[in-house]
């Protein structure tokens, strides 16, 4: 089933305006695919939250939240010191309850970063961008969130990676982070998504995801929906190479409390580069031979108490 | 089971581990018969290779008895008691580059990609026993090694010759060969070859076997002797750089020229007595450098105008001063790589077989496995005329 908004009914292109963006695709050197790639834009953060911009509130209702909690804490700990650098940590503190109470943060200010309607410093409404409807939408929608794109070459034929790739849930096979994919329905137009994230403890994820476009043996593309713990969308594509299949994802995502969550799961190590390649790698690797090779439960030598005595 | 274990620089002991267990479903499990301890292996020895975790067994040439194989391996191609040699790269077979016979380029063993990726910006294949950097597969200094598509990495051998024959074929035999072959040398180009350990005895041969006429060999007669003496029974002419310049020396034999192909089987950690070596020594020491890079700065100075220098000893990290004006404007070629081993094997077998090589001649000591921490000893300090020591498991 593609899903295509030029050959939609009306009715039904309706509920997808503004979110589908189709984009002239750059070339890569040898495994250049010229083909135009689609991808879906999620829900602006705007029509999720109920005060956006009143007050001049410029941070998200969930960041707010975070902001008063991690702010109570910061100036307990400092006023419990009582000497000045104790002071200098509560001011730190208050300065972090201010901003969860009234939503107006200063340095996102003084950025141009809202995510209350999701504007940062590289949106510029007057950059306009088609949005596969005809119509023109803000091209700051498009730097929402963390954009991540990446290729890989797969000695395959692309029907091969596509069949398994249209088969959501296959995806805890070779997504570090997901643990579980239910389809919502037999054609897997919606589908339930669960993942762990070990930066954030173990925190449990969960969205659902609709499918916004199926070209078989080509192009996927997706796109969570409102209520989710995570916004992600995104576009897969298969094309043939002249060393092979070449699998390219280019996605987008928001990270639970928005810029911040971005911020420090990137401080915390999860570099999404570096995350999209493992699991593209992964991927190619289940592809091209049917497993992931592994090192754990292979035995290791104890240096007399230091060491584990197996890799794990 | 025994094997040899990596707790802090110059410090490593023989321990009881568990026993290998099939992870994969092309594993093999191999009981070896015979284990090699590598040059390259000193490197980890004294620390100048990181990603090392104390409790890592270390050890990447060896050969034994297949003994127990996954459910997915392709029956066709190994079974179980078969005699095999294993190759030190660990190949998938699949991918790009393994079909384009790269196998140490392999795309999918190494478990640590995006740690290459960060310090090479590619990934390499894993090598067993070196370091979580090359993926943090166990080592083959042990009673038995765990495999990894086993039906593409294990070297089935034939019954006949001894071990000592066939156990270089995993790595040193092949490296040296490599290391002389990829620069395709004329029969009329002169070799020079830095360094006199196993890979540069392996290059010597190698390059006698590949049809060159003139072979130079150079390492420090002071400290090894016996490394220069071997190269001479293997037919080279050797130059002692504690006693000769090897600059002029070189242009000397060769009408003023240079050496037509340079190669470099020293590696990461090499010494000298000139100001550059000890520029090294200062760098490396205050973390200004990991590779102590003399020998390709004096190939890259000696080598022929238009010639190839061949970088074949191991380096891991940055090095300094790389004499890039010498490089470029005398139109030098580099080569160089770990070895794609399992694309030799065949070759340099029949090779072995038809008696044109018998590459025993490197070995000096074959002491028990569980003597190996008393082998690297004498073999990092050039002790008791160690030049290749091959541990014993079963002994």
């Amino acid at each position: 089933m593609a899903l295509n908004p030029s050959t939609m009914p009306e009715t039904e292109r309706a509920q997808y305006r503004g979110r589908l963006v189709i984009e002239g695709e750059r070339t890569y050197g040898a495994h250049a695919s010229n083909e135009a790639t689609a991808y879906i834009e999620p829900e602006p953060w705007a029509q999720q939250e109920q005060f956006g911009g009143e007050n001049g509130a410029n941070v998200a209702e969930s960041e707010r939240w975070t902001s008063l909690a991690a702010g109570a804490i910061v100036a307990g700990l400092g006023l419990g010191r009582r000497d000045l650098v104790g002071m200098a940590i509560a001011a730190v503190g208050g300065g972090l309850i201010y901003r969860g109470a009234t939503g107006r943060c200063p340095m996102y200010n003084a950025l141009g970063i809202n995510t209350v309607t999701g504007e940062d410093i590289q949106g510029d409404a007057a950059q306009q961008a088609d949005d596969g409807f005809g119509e023109r939408v803000p091209r700051q929608r498009r730097t929402r969130g963390v954009r991540v794109a990446q290729s890989f070459l797969v000695n395959r034929a692309p029907e091969e990676l596509y069949a398994f790739w249209r088969n959501f849930e296959n995806f805890p096979q070779i997504m570090s982070h997901v643990e579980e994919v239910r389809l919502l329905d037999p054609q897997g137009i919606r589908s339930h998504w669960v993942a762990r994230v070990p930066a954030f403890r173990g925190k449990r994820l969960e969205w659902d995801a609709e499918m916004l476009e199926d070209v078989p043996n080509e192009r996927i593309s997706w796109l969570s929906l409102p209520g989710g713990s995570l916004e992600t969308a995104g576009t897969v594509t298969f094309s043939r190479g002249d060393r092979g299949a070449i699998v390219r994802v280019d996605m987008r995502y928001v990270a639970p409390m928005g810029l911040l969550g971005n911020a420090l799961s990137r401080l915390l190590g999860e570099v999404p580069t570096r995350v999209l390649r493992e699991d593209l790698r992964n991927f190619k690797r289940v592809m091209e031979l049917g497993e992931i090779p592994t090192v754990v439960g292979q035995p290791r030598g104890t240096c007399l108490g230091r060491g584990k005595r197996q890799e794990s | 089971m025994k094997a040899l274990v990596w707790c802090a620089p110059y410090n490593v002991k023989v321990e009881n581990v568990p026993d290998p267990k099939i992870l994969n479903r092309r594993d093999a499990i191999v009981r070896l018969t015979s284990t090699c301890i590598c040059g390259s292996d000193l490197h980890l020895y004294d620390g100048f290779v990181p990603f090392l975790k104390p409790g890592d067994i270390l050890g990447h040439e060896p050969m034994g008895i297949v003994e127990e194989l996954g459910p997915d391996v392709d029956r066709g191609r190994v079974k179980v008691g078969d005699r095999v040699v294993v190759p030190f790269p660990i190949g998938c077979g699949a991918c790009w580059f393994c079909q384009n016979e790269l196998w140490s380029c392999c795309d999918n063993t190494n478990t640590k990609s995006w740690m290459q990726e960060e310090m090479f910006g590619s990934t390499t294949s894993g090598i067993y026993g070196y370091s979580q950097l090359m993926g943090g597969y166990q080592g083959g200094q042990a009673e038995a090694l765990r495999v990894p598509f086993a039906d593409v990495n294990l070297q089935v051998m034939p019954t006949e010759p001894d071990d000592h024959q066939l156990v270089y074929l995993s790595d040193a035999f092949p490296t040296g060969y490599m290391s002389v072959q990829h620069c395709n040398p004329r029969p009329d180009d002169t070799i020079a070859i830095w360094g006199c350990g196993p890979i540069g005895q392996f290059a010597i041969r190698s390059a006698y076997l590949l049809g060159a006429k003139h072979v130079i060999a150079i390492d420090d007669g002071s400290r090894v002797p016996e490394r220069l003496q071997m190269a001479r029974e293997g037919g080279a002419t050797t130059v002692d750089f504690s006693d000769e310049y090897v600059y002029e020396r070189l242009l000397d034999m060769t009408a003023g020229l240079g050496p037509d192909i340079c190669v470099d089987a020293v590696g990461m950690e090499a010494h000298g007595y000139t100001p550059d070596a000890m520029y090294d020594k200062i760098a490396t020491n205050l973390m200004l450098e990991t590779d102590r890079a003399r020998v390709i700065r004096q190939a890259i100075h000696c080598c022929r105008k238009g010639g190839t220098v061949s970088i074949i000893g191991a380096y891991g990290g940055f090095a300094d001063k790389i004499p890039t004006g010498a490089l470029m404007n005398k139109g030098l070629t580099i080569k160089t790589g770990q070895c794609h081993v399992h694309r030799y094997v065949p070759e340099l077998l029949e090779m072995i077989l038809d008696g044109r090589i018998d590459p025993s001649f490197v070995t000096t000591h074959r002491i028990p496995l569980s003597q190996a921490a008393y082998g690297y000893d004498i073999f990092n300090k050039k002790k008791d005329g160690a030049i290749k020591i091959v541990l014993d498991p079963a002994a």
